[in-house]
């Protein structure tokens, strides 16, 4: 397996790891960060979601474009957690999915959203430097609104901004998923969320059963294909849920 | 030691240059551009050079053998002759080191500090082919008109390689399709040394190097560039 380095974000303590240079192969990379929601209200579906990311990961695995995959998978509960940064499937394995939700606590997911494109952008970056081409793919998987972050929902929704801006990474797609939300007032304010931060697509679901997840895997991981195909073309890869 | 190559059509027709680059050898192919079915005929030489290029060939008769080699595969595909009107650089890296070339091109390796570039310019603008070797009515025309000039001389920068290769101060050889004289606003020299200055060298240095610098580039001509890293 190759080691990870450690990389820091200059607006931030907290930094991201990745698969240093001098392991990367390919010309161009997707940058992929799937940020999945670990407080105390997933527990209900905790080996669901991690189904999920199992499914996720596995069907990346059988793309064609699977050497052209970096995954990062960072948590957020009581506060944000990355379980592990960017690197290549084949440093991915399925047993690394299982039981690697730690649940509980309160729902820091604006801290997750800054890290997961700040990291993003920073590792593109260095990427697009050593003459790489890299586009990038964000998935939040969350149950709830935001109660525990540093940051301000404005100040996540300036470093999307800020990030699509500097044309660092050719595209980035962001998508907000709510799972399991059957209230009103959380279908509220995850929307009033989406539309603050300008994710590139907002999807609810309104259960957490193992079909609707294993639906969403699918979904994730075609919207993961799509944008990774769309590299070269300057546009984003389109989505369908 | 790392190799790569890569090649890339300048999209006004289908590309016509070809490039190859394993553990033990670099080569590339540019097909003549008002012939049919060079784009194979590119290829044939680049994988015929591979399977030759381990025989106790030198140069010339290196040449010859591939040329063989690629006029019975053409016969074989039932392709015109001149399919197989197509230039060849190739570096054999098995023992040493050993350019061969016939045709036009260019040829660039690091010394020391030192880039060096050596473009070679076909007379009259009318390359010698190395299938004009199977062909000995175009072979005697096209001496008749440019001189015995037919495979470009490259003993005295093999000699050089060698030399630096066993005091370990050679660190990178690249060859390119005479496409890299065809890009706007920008001198040949300018362009190589540019290709040449790998940010990173591991995996697909090449590929990365020419997509990133011919990204908001004009060109006119197909480019293939293959190069070793020591």
């Amino acid at each position: 397996m190759d080691e990870l380095q450690d990389f820091q974000l200059t607006t931030s303590n907290f930094g991201f790891s990745g698969v240093g240079l001098q392991d990367l192969g390919a010309s161009e990379y997707t940058l992929v960060t799937i940020a999945v929601d670990r407080s105390g209200s997933v527990a209900g579906f905790r080996d669901e979601l991690e189904k999920c990311v199992q499914e996720v990961v596995e069907s990346c695995r059988k793309s064609p474009r699977a050497d052209n995959l970096l995954i990062r998978l960072i948590g957020f509960g009581q506060n944000f957690s990355e379980i592990h940064g960017f690197k290549d499937l084949a440093s991915c394995f399925t047993n690394d999915y299982v039981n690697f939700l730690n649940v509980g606590g309160m729902t820091a997911l604006t801290d997750a959203v800054v890290n997961g494109i700040e990291s993003m952008t920073t590792y593109g970056k260095t990427l697009i430097d050593n003459d790489y081409e890299a586009n990038g793919i964000f998935v939040v998987i969350t149950d709830g609104c935001e109660n525990n972050s540093t940051n301000t929902i404005t100040q996540a929704s300036k470093v999307l901004a800020d990030s699509v801006n500097s044309e660092l990474l050719e595209s980035l797609v962001t998508i907000l998923v709510g799972v399991n939300i059957n209230d009103s007032s959380c279908s509220n304010a995850l929307s009033a969320f989406n539309t603050t931060i300008g994710f590139t697509e907002y999807v609810e679901l309104s259960n957490a059963s193992a079909k609707t997840l294993a639906k969403l895997a699918k979904f994730v991981s075609q919207s993961i294909s799509s944008q990774s195909k769309a590299l070269g073309s300057g546009v984003s890869g389109s989505l369908t849920f | 030691m790392n190799t790569d190559s890569y090649f890339i059509s300048c999209k006004t027709h289908f590309c016509q240059d070809y490039a190859l680059a394993t553990e033990r050898q670099l080569v590339i192919s540019d097909g003549c551009s008002s012939a049919k079915h060079t784009d194979v005929g590119a290829r044939l030489f680049c994988w015929s050079y591979y399977q030759v290029c381990n025989k106790p060939f030198k140069s010339f008769n290196l040449l010859f053998e591939v040329a063989n080699r690629v006029d019975a595969q053409r016969l074989g595909l039932r392709l015109p002759k001149e399919s197989a009107y197509a230039t060849l650089i190739g570096v054999d890296l098995i023992n040493g080191v050993s350019i061969s070339m016939c045709g036009d091109g260019v040829v660039a390796y690091v010394i020391g500090r030192n880039l060096i570039v050596k473009s070679f310019i076909s007379p009259n603008n009318t390359p010698y082919y190395p299938a004009y070797m199977v062909d000995e009515l175009v072979n005697n025309q096209w001496v008749r008109e440019n001189g015995d000039n037919r495979v470009i001389p490259t003993n005295v920068i093999n000699d050089e390689l060698e030399t630096a290769l066993e005091n370990e101060t050679l660190s990178m050889i690249a060859i390119f399709s005479d496409g890299v004289s065809s890009i706007d606003g920008m001198s040949e020299i300018d362009v190589v040394s540019e290709l040449c200055n790998f940010k990173t060298t591991n995996g697909s240095f090449v590929e990365r190097r020419v997509k990133r610098f011919l990204k908001d580039k004009t060109f006119h001509d197909d480019i293939s560039m293959a190069a070793v890293i020591f």
